[in-house]
C-alpha cells in the first residue's frame, strides 16, 4: 500500500473534529474546517495551554479521555501528537450525541415565519411580565420549516425562564459557515439567542429536549439561552 | 357572527393579538378563566367558522380531531384521558374553566392564555352594562330611559350577573303601576297561604311606600304629611319595619 499518494490534507480538512497544528511557539500553522468554527468560540491560547499538558512525553501521539465544553460543542478525548520539536497537533473529538427520539418527521413541519411566532410568544410573555424586552431581529429572513407547536412550546419555556429578569435581549440571526447534518443533508443554522443578567434554570431539561425533538442544540449559560435551529427549506 | 368583541382591557386586547397571530400556524392555545368572562364569545369572536365540541364527549372530541385540522374544544376541564389526544399538526383552541393537572397543559399547549374575571377589568364594567341597556331596551321594549346604577351591578358571576343585573334595573325602573299591580298579584296568588297573611303581607307594600318616602323627604313629619297619617303611627311602622 503506497501511502504517499494519499492527499491526507483533504481528508482531515473535512473530518468533522478539530484539528489544529501549532508551531512551537503556540502559533497556528494548520486548522481544519471543524477547528476554524470551534476558535470562534474557544481560546486559542488556551487550546495551545491544553495541547502541551496532554502532549505525549517523547514523539509520537497519545489520546487522553476528558470532557471538554466550549459554547455548544462537546468533546470527550483529544489526541496530541509531535514528531519534530517544531509542530505539536490536536485532534479534539466530538463527543456522539443521543439523537433524542423525533416524535415528529420533518415532512410535517410547516413553513413558517418565525418572526411571526416570536412576536406571539413575546404577546404572550408580556401578559404576565412586565420585564423590559428587546427584540433584534432579521425581517428579511425568508420562511423555513419548523414544528410550530413545539417551538412555541420551546420558546414560552424559555422566555419563562427570564421571568424575573431585568432586561432581556432576544437577538436572531442566520449563522454564517455553520451547517447541521439532517438525514444526510447539510442545513445552514439560525441562531435565537435570549440574554438577560440571570435566570431560572427549573426548566432546563424540558428545554433540552423539546429542542432536541426538533433538531435543534440548546446551549444554556448561566445568564443566556441559545438555540441553534437547522434552516429548513 | 360577532362584528365586535366589547373589552376595554389590555389584558384581553393581547390575548387577541396574539390569537390574531397564531391564526394561520399549527399550534394548540388554552383560554383559561372563570365561568361567563367571555371566553367562548371571544374565540367565536375570532374563529367564527371552526367547529366546536365540547369536552364532556371524549369520543365527539376524537372524531373532531380525526376529522379536522382546526377545532375548538370548549368545557376543556370536563374532558378525559387529555394525555392520549393527538394535537399534532392540529390548529387547536381550548376553553376552560379550570385546569386540572397543570403539567399536562403544559405538554399539551404551546399557548396558554388567561381570560381576566371581570373584577380584574373594571374598564369592562360599564361598556358591558352599557351594551346590555341597549339590548333590554330593544328586546322589552322600552321606549323611557334606562339609568343603570353601576354600584348596584352585580359581578359575582361575571358576565352573566351583570346582564342580570342590568336586566333588573331597566325592568325595576320602567314598571308602571299596572305592571306592579300585576307582579303582586302574581306573587300572592303563589305566596297566600297562611292564617295570618294580612300582616304577613302587609310590610311587602309598606315597606318600600316608607323607604321611598324617607330617601326622598328626609323628614318623617314631612313624608306623615305626604301620607297623610300621624307622626307617631309613621315612627311605629319605621320602628316595627327596621327602617330606623
Amino acid at each position: 500500500m503506497n501511502s504517499t499518494l494519499t492527499n491526507f490534507q483533504f481528508f482531515i480538512e473535512h473530518d468533522i473534529n478539530p484539528f489544529i497544528v501549532f508551531d512551537h511557539a503556540g502559533k497556528v500553522l494548520y486548522i481544519n474546517n471543524a477547528a476554524d468554527i470551534l476558535l470562534g468560540y474557544a481560546n486559542k491560547q488556551e487550546l495551545y495551554d491544553l495541547t502541551l499538558s496532554y502532549a505525549p512525553k517523547d514523539f509520537g501521539f497519545k489520546t487522553t479521555k476528558l470532557n471538554l465544553q466550549y459554547d455548544s460543542f462537546n468533546f470527550y478525548a483529544i489526541g496530541v501528537g509531535y514528531e519534530s520539536e517544531e509542530q505539536i497537533a490536536i485532534h479534539l473529538y466530538h463527543r456522539p450525541s443521543l439523537e433524542a427520539k423525533n416524535t415528529q418527521h420533518l415532512d410535517s413541519y410547516h413553513t413558517t415565519d418565525i418572526n411571526v411566532l416570536l412576536e406571539a410568544n413575546i404577546s404572550l410573555f408580556k401578559l404576565q411580565n412586565s420585564n423590559q424586552l428587546s427584540l433584534l431581529t432579521d425581517h428579511e429572513l425568508p420562511p423555513f420549516k419548523i414544528d410550530q407547536n413545539q417551538f412555541s412550546k420551546l420558546l414560552r419555556k424559555i422566555l419563562n425562564a427570564f421571568r424575573s429578569s431585568d432586561s432581556i435581549s432576544i437577538s436572531l440571526t442566520l449563522l454564517i459557515g455553520e451547517y447541521i447534518i439532517i438525514g444526510n443533508k447539510k442545513e445552514r443554522l439560525i441562531q435565537l439567542s435570549v440574554e438577560a443578567n440571570g435566570r431560572y434554570v427549573d426548566e432546563d431539561d424540558e428545554i433540552r429536549t423539546i429542542a432536541r425533538q426538533c433538531h435543534i442544540t440548546p446551549v444554556l449559560k448561566e445568564h443566556s439561552i441559545r438555540l441553534q435551529i437547522p434552516f429548513l427549506q | 357572527m360577532i362584528d365586535q368583541f366589547l373589552t376595554h382591557s389590555s389584558h384581553i386586547h393581547n390575548i387577541i393579538k396574539g390569537f390574531n397571530l397564531t391564526k394561520s400556524l399549527f399550534v394548540s392555545s388554552i383560554l383559561i378563566g372563570e365561568p361567563h368572562t367571555g371566553k367562548k364569545t371571544l374565540i367565536r369572536y375570532l374563529f367564527p367558522d371552526t367547529p366546536m365540541v365540547s369536552g364532556d364527549d371524549h369520543t365527539k372530541v376524537q372524531d373532531f380531531l380525526k376529522n379536522n385540522d382546526e377545532i375548538i374544544i370548549f368545557n376543556f376541564e370536563k374532558l378525559t384521558n387529555i394525555e392520549n389526544l393527538d394535537f399534532n399538526n392540529k390548529r387547536v383552541i381550548a376553553l376552560a374553566d379550570y385546569i386540572g393537572n397543570k403539567n399536562t397543559i403544559d405538554d399539551l399547549f404551546a399557548f396558554i392564555y388567561t381570560m381576566p374575571s371581570l373584577k380584574d377589568r373594571q374598564e369592562d364594567i360599564k361598556l358591558l352594562a352599557n351594551h346590555f341597556v341597549k339590548e333590554v331596551a330593544n328586546n322589552l321594549m322600552i321606549d323611557g330611559n334606562i339609568s343603570i346604577d353601576l354600584s348596584k351591578i352585580d359581578i359575582s358571576n361575571n358576565v352573566r350577573s351583570l346582564k342580570r343585573s342590568v336586566y333588573h334595573q331597566a325592568f325595576v325602573q320602567n314598571c308602571n303601576h299596572n305592571d306592579i299591580e300585576e307582579i303582586l298579584y302574581h306573587y300572592l296568588y303563589h305566596a297566600l297561604q297562611g292564617n295570618n297573611d294580612y300582616k304577613e303581607f302587609l310590610p311587602l307594600f309598606e315597606k318600600p311606600l316608607i323607604e321611598a318616602g324617607l330617601a326622598k323627604y328626609h323628614s318623617q313629619l314631612k313624608l306623615s304629611d305626604i301620607l297623610g297619617i300621624n307622626r307617631n303611627t309613621l315612627r311605629k311602622k319605621i320602628y316595627e319595619l327596621n327602617l330606623d
